[in-house]
């Protein structure tokens, strides 16, 4: 994995369960995947590190990611509300937001799309399919897709929201 | 006389006849009586100023001749008196008569000297008296004492007379002659006598008047004075008279007629009063017309003679005014008779020709009448070529017309009259035909009413103007809808209209909108129970199209309100459920998955660690997994717990909370102690009625939690107990913990739940006390501040007053 840039590649984990926290990171780590990966175990954690309030106010330990994974079933704040918050944001709706969940539920997938997702993924539950997945994820979201660069871009024109 | 008026002849005869007469009375007016305006003054006129003439010449004919005839007499008298032989002789007889007298001899002396000396004196006399036979006699006297010295009467002489009677007012010097009239009582009879003095003209003849030596007194013979002064010519009418009177109005000639009483009048004794008289003596001349002594009016020519110097007589020509008109009147009556005959000629020509001109008229007239009579086939027989025959030509063609109108007319009236044979009948079919349509009309009538009053709905018509009630079926008439009363007053006790502010009123929206309306209002039965009615109403037009009536039926959906409620609700509650169930699925799908991704992501990670000789990570991936499996089969336990909850009952009992309460907080001892909360009950708390078993899961789950999340509370304290407000009883748990933000105060209830990542737990406890509670027909809540403020449990459960629900 290269570093774009020469800026450190930065994942976002937003993961309640430490458990899977654990598997995505350990998986994320062998693969090489990215530079760092930060994990915040709720929903409002992980606003505050997005928008670095609270303990996530230090601009150089808390980055901002290029690539977030955001399970939906959170406590407190839960996903697709941190996704509305993410993609309402000026300066935080062109962060690609990959959905990683275990849920297959209809609902939350219309919830995520119409909050503006980047992806949709869900968790396998085999152990080879979800190391898989974690590499394809990374490679993806850092490697292949393209971004606009920085601040010098035109402010897009903001859309209505639906 | 009116049927002759009718007639053309008779009123051109009368027509004629009268301006003949109007002609003619004119002519003859004007003949008599003159032009109005003008000089001409007529034939009356004529006559008038005619015998005016008359009467004036003889009237100074008459006084001519009375004059000159006094005058002849006072010339005798004169020549007596200045005869020189008589002033001698009375001169000679007059000395020794004086003497005598003077003293005092006897009368008989006297008188002897005087016939001693007188002889020549009564020749004179004598030869006067009988030159005129008109004197009585003639004496002279002396004008001292009166005494006669000389008279043609020799017995008178030697006597006295008193001249002072005999002629009063001549002065015994006067030089004139005097005509006096005497009355009876002077001389023994009326008598006319002329007195004139003598003069002694010896005595001075050059100095003024001479003096008188005596008077010559003349006698006119009183029978024979009047005759020439009454001249009777009768020129002017047989009624002319010629009347003389003295100052005195005595009149000196007799009188032509009778005084009214008959007897004739005497000269010198009767006086005259009549007006023409008067004005004569009064010194007046003239003609008019006047009443003379009679009383008759005449008309009068009198002239005024003055027969001495203060003395006049009044004289009077008098011819009667019947006598000057009698023959006016007689030309007047010959005129008429002429105008008389004048007028029946006319009238007759006029009636002759009124018949030439009629005859035609007559024969159209005759025409017509016969027309009038009905028949029109009559025609006018044309006899002239003149306008009477043209219109006889024009009637006859106009009565052709009207003898066409006439038949028309007659078959129009035919045509008519069958017409209204038809509508007669017809009317009397339709009338038929209504008298069955209002028999139907009334079956149907009664009809509808039994219909309405089948209808277990009250039924009514309400009228749009005054909302009274107009027809009402019995079951209206149940809820005291009777007819005649008002919407208004029967169905919301209310003494006017209603505003529409608290109740739609369904009559109001009928008459705005025109259409059918549907209102839901509260009504309250007798029991003063609220029902729900349902009003349904619908619009009744009259002819302009504006809603006259509105019919109104009620239907009592109270049932049904109370139905849809408790379907709404059940509704609202199977909806509930049905998310609840879907949430329940999605987070088992979730809960369940996670468990087996660690499970097996770890195995993964187990066989590489092994591989690998990662003893470490061996024991730590391994405990994960075991981690795993027991959260899951705590899981699958518990969920086992919450489907049986609802399903599987115990039977109510009485649950003391008190009890329950303390054997929990024993269970939970440990974990007190360790945390070192301090946990205060009250004394008396209620005696639920429920499942035991359940009950004490919920008290177990509340205290645990509160116990729980006490965060980095310094002084831990659980509070439990019941608080009473809005009539029930609230059981609460109440902690100084960490709190729950008011936004999570819903959803902490809900399954699998948690509120950080860092508790214990599956998220499923708080969801079965709530499912508990609602089982019991209980409700549960969360009253906190926020984070770090505590919170209090709140939830409401049956006890045992309550009965045995739930």
């Amino acid at each position: 994995m290269d570093i774009i840039d020469g800026e450190p590649l930065v994942i976002l984990l937003v993961e309640d369960n430490p458990d899977h926290a654990e598997l995505i990171m350990r998986s994320l780590e062998e693969h090489r995947v990215a530079n760092r990966v930060y994990h915040t175990p709720d929903g409002e954690a992980a606003l505050d590190y997005l928008f670095q309030k609270g303990r996530y106010c230090d601009p150089a330990s808390c980055p901002r990611p290029h690539l977030i994974l955001l399970d939906l079933r959170l406590p407190r704040i839960d996903g697709l509300e941190v996704l509305r918050n993410i993609k309402s944001s000026a300066e935080l709706r062109r962060i690609p937001v990959v959905a990683l969940t275990t849920s297959e539920s209809e609902r939350d997938m219309a919830g995520a799309y119409n909050r503006h997702v980047n992806s949709y993924v869900v968790k396998p539950v085999d152990f080879s399919k979800f190391n898989k997945l974690m590499d394809d994820l990374g490679f993806y979201w850092l490697a292949w897709n393209r971004k606009p660069q920085g601040e010098t871009e035109e402010k897009e024109r903001e859309r209505p929201p639906r | 006389m009116r049927l002759i008026l009718t007639s053309l002849r008779a009123r051109m005869a009368l027509s004629f006849g009268v301006l003949f007469a109007i002609i003619l009375i004119s002519v003859s007016l004007i003949r008599t009586f003159g032009l109005p305006l003008t000089s001409d003054r007529g034939s009356f006129g004529d006559a008038q100023d005619l015998l005016f003439t008359q009467l004036n010449l003889l009237a100074d004919l008459n006084k001519e001749r009375v004059l000159f005839w006094l005058e002849e007499r006072k010339k005798d008298a004169i020549e007596l008196a200045e005869s020189a032989v008589v002033a001698s002789s009375v001169k000679r007889l007059l000395e020794p008569a004086r003497q005598a007298a003077n003293l005092q001899r006897p009368s008989h002396e006297i008188r002897a000297h005087l016939y001693a000396h007188v002889g020549t004196l009564i020749d004179t006399l004598d030869a006067v008296m009988k030159s005129h036979d008109i004197y009585e006699r003639i004496q002279i006297i002396d004008t001292v004492e009166g005494l006669v010295l000389a008279s043609t009467e020799d017995a008178e002489i030697g006597t006295y007379v008193p001249l002072h009677r005999v002629a009063p007012g001549v002065p015994a010097e006067s030089h004139k002659a005097t005509v006096i009239l005497a009355d009876s009582s002077v001389v023994g009879r009326p008598s006319l006598l002329i007195v004139h003095p003598i003069p002694d003209k010896s005595a001075a003849p050059d100095r003024g008047e001479p003096p008188v030596l005596g008077m010559v007194l003349v006698y006119v013979d009183v029978d024979r004075f009047p005759k020439p002064l009454s001249y009777r010519a009768g020129a002017t009418g047989a009624s002319e008279e010629v009347v003389l009177v003295d100052q005195d109005l005595r009149i000196i000639t007799p009188l032509k007629f009778a005084l009214p009483d008959g007897s004739q009048a005497k000269p010198l004794e009767y006086r005259n009063k009549g007006e023409p008289a008067v004005l004569a003596a009064q010194g007046q001349e003239g003609v008019a017309t006047k009443r003379d002594y009679r009383g008759v009016t005449v008309v009068a020519a009198y002239r005024h003679i003055e027969v001495n110097p203060n003395t006049g007589w009044g004289l009077a020509v008098t011819i009667d005014q019947d006598d000057i008109l009698s023959p006016l009147r007689r030309r007047l009556a010959y005129a008429s008779l002429v105008s008389l005959l004048g007028v029946l000629a006319a009238a007759v020509m006029a009636a002759v020709i009124a018949g030439r001109i009629a005859r035609p008229v007559r024969a159209l007239s005759l025409a017509a009448k016969e027309v009038e009579s009905g028949n029109l086939n009559a025609r006018a027989q044309i006899v002239s070529s003149d306008d009477v025959g043209n219109l006889a030509v024009t009637f006859n063609s106009m009565i052709e017309k009207v003898r066409n109108w006439h038949d028309d007319l007659e078959a129009q009236v035919r045509q008519r009259t069958q017409r209204l044979t038809e509508l007669n009948e017809e009317l009397t079919r339709e009338v038929a035909e209504r008298t069955r349509a209002e028999e139907k009309l009334r079956q149907q009538s009664d009809f509808l009413e039994t219909v309405l009053d089948s209808l277990a709905h009250p039924f009514c018509v309400i009228d749009a103007g005054d909302y009274g009630i107009r027809i009402a079926n019995s079951a209206a008439m149940r809820g005291d809808m009777r007819e005649g009363a008002t919407c208004y007053s029967v169905t919301h006790g209310r003494t006017e209209p209603c505003s529409g502010k608290d109740h739609p009123c369904p009559l109001r929206a009928v008459r705005q909108s025109g259409k059918p309306a549907v209102v839901e209002h509260v009504h309250y039965d007798k029991e003063a129970n609220p029902r729900s009615v349902e009003i349904h109403a619908y619009p009744i037009f009259n002819t302009d199209g504006v809603v006259a009536q509105v019919i109104e039926y009620f239907l009592d959906i109270t049932d049904r309100r109370h139905e849809e409620k408790e379907r709404d609700r059940l509704i609202g509650e199977l909806e509930a459920k049905n998310a609840e169930l879907e949430r329940f699925t999605y987070t088992v799908s979730h809960d369940l998955k996670s468990p087996l991704i660690t499970i097996k992501g770890f195995l993964g990670y187990l066989e590489k660690d092994m591989v690998s000789g990662n003893v470490e990570r061996l024991r730590a991936d391994s405990a994960r997994i075991h981690h795993a499996v027991e959260k899951m089969a705590r899981l699958l336990d518990e969920l086992l717990e919450l489907s049986r909850i609802g399903r599987i009952i115990n039977p109510p009992e009485d649950v003391p909370l008190g009890r329950v309460v303390r054997e929990v907080l024993d269970s939970l001892a440990g974990r007190i102690m360790e945390r070192g909360v301090t946990i205060e009950i009250p004394e008396d708390l209620p005696v639920l009625y429920g499942d035991a078993v359940r009950l004490r899961e919920v008290v177990e789950n509340l205290l645990d939690n509160a116990v729980k999340f006490m965060g980095d509370q310094p002084g831990p304290r659980v509070e439990i107990g019941v608080r009473s407000g809005s009539g029930e009883t609230v059981i609460f748990v109440k902690d100084n913990g960490s709190g729950v933000d008011p936004k999570y105060h819903e959803k902490i209830f809900g399954l699998f739940e948690r509120l950080g990542h860092h508790t214990e737990g599956t998220g499923i406890g708080l969801a079965i006390v709530r499912r508990i509670v609602e089982v019991h027909g209980g409700r549960i809540w969360v009253e906190s501040e926020g984070l770090g403020q505590g919170s209090t449990f709140c939830l409401t459960l049956p006890t045992r007053k309550d009965g045995n629900r739930g």
